[in-house]
This record gives structure tokens, sequence and C-alpha cells, in this order.
């Protein structure tokens, strides 16, 4: 049986085996894109290139059989910018984007995309689950958020973008009046104890988080009641006291402690109303600075570095120069926007999160952007939506539920389908790539939609060969084909058949395989 | 190809005559390894495939509808909109394309009325289809319209083809070669060049008029059409013997209109030589052309003209024995002079293994692995068939060398084939050949069937299959696939095909060239091969030597020669007023070797070295009108449009490359473009799956290495050769003497008519087609780098 060795480790494999087999006996992780089990090797993607030792070119480990005496490198920087570039190449060409145009622009990166499908389609609480998990307190700032998120709609460029922030809001509404406003689950508890200081919409945002994720959090404030400038800066008329009050009820069913009237202060010896950085340093094991805007000078006082305006933090860990010590929001730079400030609360939270659980920091996840579109993509992508105009917004009067299902309806959709579990995705996430790197000509935007349960978008597609084979074995009397070739290359249901046609016994196993979303179910509810 | 609708089934079908299609099925068979065939056969009888048909063969056969359509959109020889009654295809090969093939299709299209878009003219008579080298290089820029080509095109001159091919004349029957054969040795006393080149050069046609010239004396004089001489530059050739001289005379670039007083001059009883007097002008304009060349019988020893003697000064004919002498397709003639001893002389299979290992033949297909140790490994492999294939795919743009010695030798590369056969006892031979190349298919298909009636083949079952344009098809293991009946894509190696090949079986595949030598080294010992050459580079290559050359064609030279004796001593350098700036060697995978190393040795070491390669034979000499970000451009297109579209960094990364090399060569680069570029070179060599994606960046990086300052005169706006059309403009120097021959001539009338006065160019309307360049007598029109508006600022300031 053959021995090699891969990044230093020996394996000994069956005869026959390839460079991928005995990597995946050692848990090392070779990308594949286009490699299918018990398939002869297609070799097409070439993201699971290794490097032999002797050999000028680098290999694809898929279909490499080991050879006595070997010696692979896997890990190794040239290898893995090989895979990088790899990747990159498929997403020059590649027409989709990851998340929605709307999502990128949103501070919080709500997703938007599936808000409105899911409000389109009725399932209201379902749109709460979604907008919550970004966005806490969505009646709030449904109200007072500036529709940044509709200047980066894409139907903006047709016909008017749609209404987003009115159909937040209209979800928040919806999920109030049900006496059961939405929660999610909480994780298991942590025994971790933190304190957030400041009850405006970074700390709120930040506990209902950290909240979430199993710690302990008391939020502290030196007013006599919660939301900040919240309720302290913006008029009634246009967020009604009680929309603020009932969603931030929601916190203490979260466990979250409120211990208002309470001041931090700079001095050592603090009266009872007061509280000390040292003190909850010593009882804490985080402490999130979130509180409105403070001079430097006397921010200083508290030990604490500071720039420009507000506190020095590490951008990405929102670490002070103090230990334990965080800090997000108004404090660290004046915003304009309360849902920036909700978007700060989350970031930090989850860097604090991640630092407790000493958890390594994960890569952030790769979206592909497409940007500006022409024109004629534009209507290919508009045309399963409702034509409909952009519903007139008439300011305090709330949406009705049959205008707010018209007015999702006309979302086109930008997100994809597969979105989180896409393997090009997550290897590009992995491989932390540079989707601009290599920037040129790439697949027209297509949607082919004629199949009552499939979705197919060429556009996605990074000619694996993997349908083809499938449907090819399966014995279909049409199927798919790959035709032309070069960069014209497309996969194509055979002689103009359709889908259908194409897919009579196959559909289920070519749609698990594909690795993008090229061929995906469509979404339903 | 017509890509415009992918969706095959959209095309609009008029009814279709199915009987057809099952008269043709009856002819091709049913299974998968026949479908290629059954397309073509589909194409040339309807001229594109029609869905109908398609539909008809799936219901038929044993042929997927997955792999008939995707064979269907993966080679370039089918349509899928049916076509104008006559087709033209204008030759974008490397030759062609530094001959100016961009004007000529320019002016056919302006002349047609169509845009860039359209491939077929409003009145639906004429198509027209970009293709790669039809194998005419030396007749430069070369138009192929129906089955006939024209060499030389000009821009002012290009809409005669389209005349011509409404002509009754174009349909006139072709001339059968079989049909004459001098006199009953060999010998005749008429000679013509019958090969492609000269074919196109029109010698089909003085062949006629020389055999009607000779009826209309009433005297039968022997003629005998003769395989390639080489000398494709001076094409058509006709050779005079008369009886009892020993020498031979040779007539260039002959005319039909000059044949009748060739015969007269050499045949006419001197009673009748009147007709000399009548035809006294033309005489004297034939003299220019007669190049004096009384050649010795039998060999060309010492021809006394300069010209001929240095081109073939240097030459060494092995693959080319007896070059200008043979019948193409005279099997007795190939007999005596020596053929088919080699293969009848028994040598035992591991005999001739030893031979071909000794006399260090290394393939000449382009990687130039060792034939015997090849043979060697087909011979151990195991399994009850076993084949052998000759590759005549023949891709490279602006080579034809295959071409030739197919055309011109079949019998030669047949018994070469049958040797291999012998060797590594293989059950099946198979010749693969380009679809492109339709008197070579003709040619190799009447010598197997001479052969096999004198039972020459044996045992060996031999057949031909015919490509469907795609250069991948050249790469083995996506040859191995086209025969098998599936797109042409390769796949990884090892296992190579001498383990698993055809059908999984052994497989010895070898090039033309390399079987073409192998009867000589059998013929004439291995160690006789071996004293011919360089160290590890043995024996002679045969290159087709075109581009800015005199004297291009195709020479066969010892290894080892140097460049500059190649360019200078036998192609007679540049044209005179023009210096020699690069030779690009290989092709698509090969590179541009500079001037100044044109002390390099010919062989596979040396060439690897300065970064070209020996590749198959194209050597296209370029000079200082030639750009070389144009070059590297212009091999980049071509290897994306022939990537077959697998692989990430061949199908992408070559894409991008490619992108980049637009931009420069419009004034478009940006700062990073050139280290984008080279990076991405690399990564595409190192991570591409087959040959085609790993030396495409060679035309790249060693354009990068030589010329680099080129590339950024690009990044700077400037075209320093003048060649890229975004980049220059026209203007006309005040030597004009008002003489309006450019005026004249300019297509789009961008030149005001202005007697005797100095002519100026409307910058707006000039399309940059350089006719005015081509029309002024005394060299006025200049073609300048940057855009005209900054030189009228210097000019001001
Ligand atoms: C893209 C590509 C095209 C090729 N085209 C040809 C060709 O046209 N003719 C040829 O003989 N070899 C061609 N080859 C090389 C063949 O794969 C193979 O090496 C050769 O036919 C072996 O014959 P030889 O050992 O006699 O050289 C090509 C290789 C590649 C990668
Ligand atoms: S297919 Fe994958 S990479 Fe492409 S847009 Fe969808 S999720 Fe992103
Ligand atoms: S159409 Fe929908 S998904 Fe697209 S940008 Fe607008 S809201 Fe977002
Ligand atoms: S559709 Fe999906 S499975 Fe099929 S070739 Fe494209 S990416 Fe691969
Ligand atoms: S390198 Fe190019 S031609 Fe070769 S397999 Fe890859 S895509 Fe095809
Ligand atoms: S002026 Fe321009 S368009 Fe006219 S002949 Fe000269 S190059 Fe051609
Ligand atoms: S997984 Fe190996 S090439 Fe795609
Ligand atoms: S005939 Fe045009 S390049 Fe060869
Ligand atoms: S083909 Fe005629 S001389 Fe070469």
């Amino acid at each position: 049986m053959p021995r090699a060795l891969i990044d230093n480790r020996p394996v000994e494999v069956p005869h026959g085996a390839t460079i991928l087999d005995a990597a995946r006996l050692l848990h090392i992780d070779i990308p594949t894109l286009c490699h299918l089990k018990d398939f002869a090797p297609f070799t097409s993607c070439m993201v699971c290139l290794v490097k032999i030792d002797g050999k000028e070119r680098l290999a694809p480990a898929c279909a490499t059989k080991v050879v006595d005496g070997m010696t692979i490198e896997s890990e190794t920087p040239e290898v893995r910018r090989a895979r990088r570039v790899a990747l990159e190449l498929l997403l020059s060409e590649h027409a989709g984007d990851c998340s929605a145009p709307c999502q990128h622009v949103c501070p919080a990166h709500m997703n938007i995309n599936e808000m409105l499908r899911l409000i389109a389609a009725k399932e209201f609480h379902r749109a709460a689950e979604v907008v919550k998990r970004d966005i806490p307190f969505p009646a709030t700032l449904g109200r007072i958020c500036p529709e940044l998120c509709e200047k980066g709609c894409r139907r903006a460029d047709l016909d008017g973008a749609v209404s987003i922030c009115r159909l937040k809001r209209f979800v928040g509404d919806t999920d109030l009046a049900t006496h059961h406003p939405y929660l999610p689950a909480k994780a298991d508890p942590t025994g971790k104890r933190i304190a957030i200081i400041g009850a405006g919409p970074t700390g709120l945002s930040a506990a209902w988080f950290l909240a979430l994720a199993g710690h302990a959090v008391d939020i502290y404030d030196a007013r006599s009641h919660v939301g900040g400038a919240l309720r302290s800066d913006i008029s009634p008329a246009l967020l009604p006291v009680e929309i603020l009050d009932a969603e931030t009820a929601l916190l203490p069913r979260l466990g979250v402690n409120f211990i208002l009237n309470k001041k931090l202060s700079s001095t050592t010896e603090a009266h009872s109303a007061e509280i000390t950085l040292p003190d909850l340093q010593s009882h804490y094991d985080a402490i999130l600075m979130a509180l409105g805007p403070i001079d430097p000078a006397t921010l200083r006082t508290f030990g604490l570095e500071t720039l420009g305006k507000g506190i020095k933090i590490e951008r990405d860990t929102f670490r002070t120069n103090l230990p334990r010590v965080y800090a997000a929001g108004a404090i660290v730079t004046p915003y304009r926007y309360a849902v920036r400030a909700v978007a700060d609360g989350h970031a930090a939270a989850k860097s604090i999160d991640a630092s407790l659980r000493c958890a390594e920091r994960e890569p952030a996840q790769f979206s592909m952007r497409l940007g500006a579109l022409p024109k004629v993509e534009l209507v290919v992508l508009a045309e399963q939506a409702s034509s409909e105009p952009r519903t007139p917004t008439v300011p305090d009067r709330d949406l009705t539920v049959e205008q707010a299902i018209k007015e999702a309806s006309r979302c086109i959709q930008c997100g994809c389908s597969k979105g989180d579990d896409c393997l090009l995705r997550h290897y590009s996430t992995q491989y932390e790539v540079n989707s601009n790197h290599y920037r040129g000509e790439r697949r027209p935007l297509e949607r082919i939609n004629t199949h009552p349960d499939i979705l197919y978008e060429p556009g996605k597609c990074i000619s694996c060969g993997r349908c083809v084979a499938i449907a090819s074995r399966a014995g279909e009397l049409w199927g798919l084909s790959m035709t032309r070739r070069g960069f014209a290359v497309k996969v194509l249901p055979s002689l103009g058949r359709s889908l259908q046609a194409a897919l009579q016994k196959s559909a289920p196993d070519v749609i698990a395989a594909c690795p993008t979303a090229a061929l995906a179910w469509r979404r339903k509810i | 190809m017509n890509h415009a609708s992918h969706n095959l089934a959209t095309s609009p079908s008029p009814a279709i005559d199915l009987a057809f299609v099952d008269t043709l099925l009856a002819r091709t068979g049913t299974t998968p390894d026949a479908a290629v065939a059954i397309l073509q056969g589909l194409q040339e009888h309807f001229r594109y495939l029609p869905p109908a048909a398609l539909d008809h063969i799936v219901a038929r056969t044993q042929i997927t509808a997955a792999s008939l359509d995707g064979l269907a959109t993966f080679y370039t020889q089918f349509r899928h909109t049916p076509a104008g009654e006559h087709l033209v295809r204008i030759c974008h090969g490397t030759a062609c394309h530094v001959k100016g093939s961009e004007q000529i299709e320019d002016a056919l299209r302006r002349h047609l009325k169509m845009d860039a878009s359209q491939d077929t003219d409003p009145t639906g008579k004429f198509t027209l289809e970009r293709v790669g080298c039809v194998g005419c290089c030396t007749l430069a820029p070369v138009v192929v319209a129906d089955t006939r080509a024209h060499g030389r095109v000009t821009g002012p001159l290009a809409h005669n083809i389209l005349s011509d091919a409404l002509s009754p004349q174009a349909r006139a029957p072709k001339l059968d070669i079989a049909d004459l054969s001098g006199n009953a040795n060999g010998h005749a006393a008429i000679y013509v060049g019958m090969g492609s080149c000269c074919v196109a050069g029109g010698s089909a046609n003085v062949t006629r008029a020389l055999l009607q010239a000779s009826q209309n004396l009433g005297i039968d004089i022997p003629l005998k059409p003769i395989g390639c001489t080489g000398m494709c530059h001076q094409t058509p050739l006709v050779e005079i013997h008369t009886p009892g001289q020993t020498e031979r005379i040779l007539y260039t670039h002959v005319d039909e209109s000059e044949a009748a007083a060739i015969i007269d001059r050499h045949f006419a009883s001197p009673r009748s030589r009147g007709l000399t007097h009548r035809l006294g002008r033309l005489w004297r304009r034939m003299e220019d052309r007669l190049l004096g060349a009384t050649l010795p019988l039998p060999q060309l020893e010492q021809p006394e003209t300069q010209d001929v003697c240095a081109y073939l000064g240097p030459q060494v004919h092995l693959a080319t024995e007896h070059a200008g002498q043979m019948h193409p397709l005279d099997l007795d003639e190939y007999i005596r002079r020596g053929g088919f001893t080699a293969l009848q002389n028994a040598l035992a299979p591991a005999d001739i293994i030893r031979e071909i290992q000794s006399s260090g033949l290394r393939g000449r297909g382009g990687a130039g692995f060792p034939t015997g140790k090849k043979w060697q490994f087909a011979a151990a492999a195991k399994g009850d068939r076993k084949f052998v294939i000759c590759n005549g795919d023949e891709g490279d743009p602006g080579a034809f060398m295959d071409r030739m010695l197919l055309e011109s030798y079949p019998f030669r590369v047949l018994e070469g084939l049958l040797i291999a056969a012998r060797a590594i006892a293989a059950t099946d031979a198979i010749f693969y050949i380009r679809a492109e190349y339709p008197l070579a298919v003709e040619r190799v298909t009447r010598a197997i069937a001479l052969c096999r009636d004198r039972g020459l083949l044996g045992s060996v079952q031999v057949q031909i299959r015919q490509g469907a344009g795609a250069f991948v098809c050249g790469e083995e293991t996506a040859l191995i696939a086209s025969i098998e009946g599936r797109r042409g894509t390769p796949r990884l190696r090892p296992p190579y095909p001498v383990e698993s090949g055809l059908w999984d079986c052994p497989t010895c595949i070898n090039n033309v060239e390399t079987l073409t030598l192998v009867p000589w080294i059998i013929r004439n010992g291995a160690s006789a091969f071996a004293t011919i050459g360089a160290a590890s580079s043995k024996g002679t290559k045969v290159f087709a030597l075109t581009g800015k050359i005199r004297r291009g064609g195709l020479i066969e030279v010892p290894m080892g020669i140097t460049i500059h004796q190649i360019v200078h001593e036998i192609g007679g350098g540049v044209t005179p007023g023009r210096t020699f700036k690069a030779v690009q060697i290989g092709g698509p995978s090969g590179g541009c070797v500079p001037a100044s190393l044109a002390q390099t040795p010919v062989d596979y070491e040396s060439l690897a070295a300065v970064g070209a390669i020996m590749g198959s034979g194209g050597l296209v000499v370029l000079d200082d009108r030639d750009c070389m970000v144009d070059i590297a451009r212009y091999f980049l297109s071509f290897t994306q449009a022939e990537s077959c579209g697998k692989c990430t960094f061949c199908r992408v990364g070559t894409k991008r490359m490619l992108e980049i090399l637009t931009r420069l060569t419009e004034g478009k680069g940006r700062p990073n473009d050139l280290d984008t570029l080279e990076q991405l070179a690399h990564d595409v060599h190192s991570g591409s799956l087959c040959g085609l994606g790993q030396t495409a960046p060679n035309p790249v990086l060693s354009t990068l290495k030589y010329f680099r300052e080129e590339y950024e005169a690009h990044l700077r706006g400037h075209c320093p050769a003048g060649k890229c059309r975004a980049l220059i403009h026209y203007r006309i120097t005040d030597t004009c003497n008002g003489c309006t021959r450019c005026a004249v001539a300019c297509p789009v009338g961008a030149i005001p008519f202005t007697p005797y006065q100095l002519h100026t160019i409307d910058q707006s309307k000039c399309t940059k087609c350089d006719v005015c360049v081509q029309s002024c007598p005394l060299n006025c029109v200049v073609v300048e780098s940057g855009p005209v508006v900054a030189i009228h600022e210097e000019a001001t300031a």
C-alpha cells in the first residue's frame, strides 16, 4: 500500500487512492467543488490543487493518485494562494449576489429580502423572526429609520424602491399586536456576567444579543428610564412612548436587569448612586461602555484613551485600553441614525461573546456583490415580481395587510436562494477571497423559472459538471448537457427541452449536488 | 460558428428531409462513436444542424441527447442556423493576422453591407466565417470561398472573391490528380505542384490550361502533379523537363493565361512557333518570373539561381525526401523510390523499437517525448486490442507542416504508422485529421485504399477520423474523447494513453512528422539519423516559415541550425526596408524570440531556455511593424477561443488575461495591469489541466520578458509599432504630389479628392484600413502612434 506525506504527516492508503482520499484520512480539509464520490473525476474546478514535491505545477488532489513516497503540501501559502485564485476566477464570472444589495446598505445588515418574501407569503410571524435576527426593535426603528436600505434597493432603478422601512414597521407592529411578541430562544447559560453602561439603542441592542447568547446582563443607566436618546431626543409624535416601552419590555423577559439611576463616576469613593469602572471590572467578566457622547477630557479621567471625539477602541474587537472594558456606539463615534447604534451594539456583542467563549474569530462571511446592473438584467430579475408601482407613502398611516403584501411582492428577490449552504460561498469565506480581484466580463444574469419546483440560474453555474453526470447516470431521456466551450460553456437541458423534461428522475440528486445555487429548489414558504 | 442561439430548438426549422438522415445513419452506423461523423454528414447536407434532424438522431441511435447537444455545440464546424448560399471563410491564423486579415474582413463586410454582428449578408448569398489557419500560410492573407482558397488577398480587391464564387467557373469539376500520372516510369515533361498552397495559388487552373494548350497543339505531353516543393511562396509552380536535356526549367507564379506560351515555347514544332511571337509581350512578362533556374536532374544539387540555392541549400530532406519529384498518389513510384522496404524488411518489433530509440527521435508534436520510449511503454502494455493513432490535427495557426506531409507523402506517413503498429503489436491504426484539410483527408483515404488493394496493410485495421474544428483535439486525451464521440475535453494524465487510451485500450499517439521520419530511419539506420542534428535533438525538423519573410514555405532543416540561418539564409530576411524584430516559434504554446537572440540554435532545450518551444513547427517572422502586445493578444484570443472551457484557470484565467491585453492595445490599460497579467500567467500555467492552458501564457510571458517597454508604452497610450488601431492614426506627409490615388482607393471617402494638392485625411471618417498606405506610389502615407490631437498640439506648441 502506497505511503505518502501530506503536510509532513505520514499516511498509508489503498492502491488507487487519490490525494484527496489520503488527506481525508488525515482530516486535512481540501476544498472540492466538482468532485463527486463514485464518479470519475471531472477535474474542472481546480480548487483542490496541491503541491507535489518535485513537480513544477500544482495538481488536482481529487484526481491524482497517491504514488508511494509522494510528499504533498496542502496548507502552505503557495497552495492556499492558488486555491484562492481559482475561487476568485470563478467568482469573476459569477452572476449572483449572496445577499441582496439592500441588506448590504442596511447598517444592521438585516435580511430584507427574506423578510419581504415572508410578508408577501403572509407569514408575518416568521418575518418578525427574520427581522429580529438583526434588529431587536423593528417597531421602533421602523418609525425613525432614515430608509438607508431603500437607497440600495435594485428596484429603485426601475420604478421606485420597495418600501422596506414601512414594511419593517409593519412587521414590528404586527408582532407587538399578537400579545406574544417573538422572542428568540436563548442559548444555555454560560455563567458569565456582563455590565452594560447606557440603556440607549446601542446598549439595549447589545444586551439583547448577549442575553440570547446565554450571558447574564445588567444594564446601568444614570437616568430613571430606558431608551436613552430614543426617549429623550425623539418626538413622541414620531415614536410613541408605548411602542418604545413595549419593545424594551422584552429585554427583562430575556433575563436582562435594568439598574437605573446609577451614574458612572471617576472617583474611587463613589457614593451609592454611583458606579466605578474598577468596581465593575472586579464583578463582571466584561463591561460595555454604551453611553451617549461624553467629552474626551472626562473620558480620560476614567483612564480611557481617546481618539477624536470619543473612546479609542480596537476597531474589530471593540476593546478599549482597559482590560475587559469594551466600548461601542456614540461614545466612540457620534452617529446620526439609531439603526447604526443598534448595528454597533450587535457587533460589539458578537465580539464580547467570542472573547468570553475564547472562540477564534471566524473570518467575515464572504458575500458576492454584483454592484449596479444594466437595465436589461434588472428587467430579467423583475420578471417574476409584481409589476405594481410603489405604494404611495402617507406619513403616520400604517400599511394595511393588503398593502403590505402587495408592496412586499414588488421585491425582485435579489439575494441568493442558497445563501448559507452554498459551497462556493463557504470556501470563499474560508479562503478570504476578494471577488473583485479579477474583474471582467461575467456570465449573463438569467433565471430559468419554467419548472414548478426548480429555479435554474446559469449565471451561478461554475460548470463543475456534477449535474450533467448525475442526470446521465440516472438514465434521463433528455438530461442536461454541457454545451458550447471556452468562456461560453453553459449547462442546458439537452436539445432545447424544458427543465422538466430534462430532469424527470434525478432532480433531487442534481440539486443536492450542485455546489452553488445554480440549480436549486424554488423558495417555497 | 454561430452562438447567437444557444438553445438549439429555438432555431427556425424549415421542413427537413428526414429520409436523408436515415440514409446517412445507414452509412455511418448508430453507435456513439459515429456521432461526429453523423453531425458532419448533416452539416454537409443541410449546411447547418436542423433541430428536427438532431431529435431524429436521438430517436434512432444509441447517442444520448445530452452528448449530442454537447458535441454539436462544441465543434466550430457545426452551424445552428442556416447559412447563406456561399460560405466565405476568412483565415485569421497567425500568418494571415500579421498580413492584415482583419482589414480583409472589414473590406468584405463593407462590401456586403454587413456589420460586425451579422454572419450572413442581407441578400442571403454569403455567409462569412472566421476560421483558424487553413494551411496556406505562405499565401497569407487567405480567404476560402466555398471550396476554393484565394491567397494574397488585398483589401481593395477582396470583393473579387465574391464574384468568383458566383461565377460558373467556380462550379468546374475538380481536377483528379490520379488521372494524371506522367508516363509509365514516373517521368514526365511537365511537373505541376499540387499541394494546398499551390492549388490556392491557382495550380489546378494552370494544369487545366496546360492540358488544353497541349491538346490545341495536338500533342500529348505527359504531365505529372507533384507534392509540395516547399517553395510555397512561389506558387503556382511549373517545371519543364524537355526530352534530351538534363535540366529542368522552373517557372514560378504561373498564371493560367501563360500556359499556352509555356507549351508553345517548349513543345511546339519550329513551324508552329509563330504563336510565341504573337504572345511576345506576355512572354517577356513571364521571363521576369522564370527563375532562370536550370535545375539539374535528378537531384537539386547545384542550383544556379541564388534564391533557390539559398532557400534549398541548408535544407535536409528526410521527412520530405524527394520533395518536388513525387506524385502524391503513385504507389508504384513510392515503392520504386524505396517505399515500404522499411516495413517489409521484417525487423522484429523489439528491433524496431531499439532502432528508433537509438536514433534519438523525439516527438514532433510539441512536447518532444522520445518516440522509442513511448513505443516501448505501448509495447509493454497489455491488451487484446491496441491502437496506434496518427495525430494530424495540426491546429496551430500559422503552421501547415503536417498538412503538407499528409498531402504530398501519404504513403510515407502510412508506412510510418504501420511500422509503429508492428512495433507495439497494434490491431488498429487511425488517422485523425482536422476537417480543415480536405485535400489531406482525400489523399490519405486514397492511399489507404491503394495499399489495402496491394495487401500492404496486413492484418491492421486502418481508418480515418476527421476533427470538426477544435484545436484542443490535438491534445491526445481530447483526441481520444473526440474519436469516442465525446466532447473534446482533455482529462488529467496519468494515466497516459499508452496505458489506457482509446476505449481504455493501450494507445500510442504520434505526430504526423514523427511517423514520416520513421521509414527513413529504419531504411537508413539509426546512426545515419543520429549524425544529423544537435546533441539531444537528433535529425531534422520541418518548419512552416511564414510571416514577414521574403521566401516563406516549408523547410526541413537539421536540428541545431540557428534562427538567424533560417530567417536570413533560407528565408532571405524580411521585406527590404523593414527590420527583423522577432520570430514566433511554437504558435499559441510558444514564445517570441527577439532578433537579438537570433543565434539561438533550434533544438528542444535551447528554445525552451529562451522561453519558446520547438512546438509543432510554426515559425512566424515578425518585423518592426508588428506590435508584440498585439501578438500576445492575438495568441491569447486564439487560446481563449479554443479553450474547451472545462477547467477554471484556462476558461476564466485566459479570459482575464485577454481582457487585460485588449485593454492595453486599446490604450485603456490600468497601472497594475502588467503585474496582474504576469502573476495570472504563472497561475494559469501552474493550475490548468491540460497543455493548452498550461502553455497559453507563453506568448505573454516571452513578450513581457523581451519587450516589456512596448507594454509600458501601451500603458501610456502609444503603440510603437503602429499596429494597434485604437492607438494610431494615418497622416499624409507633405511629400504628397497630389496624384489622388489614395483618395480614389480609400473605401470610406476619408481622403478628399484634391488633384495636384497635398491630400489630407479626415480622421473622423478613417477606419484605419491601411489601403491608402498600400496605394500611395511615393510612400507619403504614414502611420503614427498616439492620438491625432496630441500630435497637432505638439506641432503648434
Ligand atoms: C492543445 C494541444 C494541441 C495539440 N495539438 C497537436 C497537434 O495538432 N498535432 C500533434 O501531433 N500533437 C499535438 N499536441 C500534442 C499531443 O498531445 C501529443 O503529445 C502528440 O501528438 C504526441 O506525438 P509525438 O510524441 O509524436 O509528438 C497537442 C497538445 C496540446 C496540449
Ligand atoms: S451561488 Fe453561492 S456564491 Fe453565488 S450568489 Fe449564491 S450564495 Fe453567493
Ligand atoms: S428588490 Fe428586494 S431584495 Fe432587491 S434590493 Fe430591493 S428590497 Fe432588496
Ligand atoms: S448547474 Fe450546478 S451542478 Fe450543474 S454544472 Fe453548474 S454548478 Fe455544477
Ligand atoms: S487547460 Fe483549457 S483546454 Fe485544457 S482542459 Fe483546461 S479548459 Fe480545457
Ligand atoms: S484614410 Fe483611413 S480609411 Fe481611408 S484608406 Fe487610409 S486608412 Fe483606410
Ligand atoms: S475537486 Fe478537484 S478539480 Fe474540482
Ligand atoms: S492560412 Fe492563414 S494563417 Fe495559415
Ligand atoms: S503546397 Fe505548393 S509548394 Fe507547398
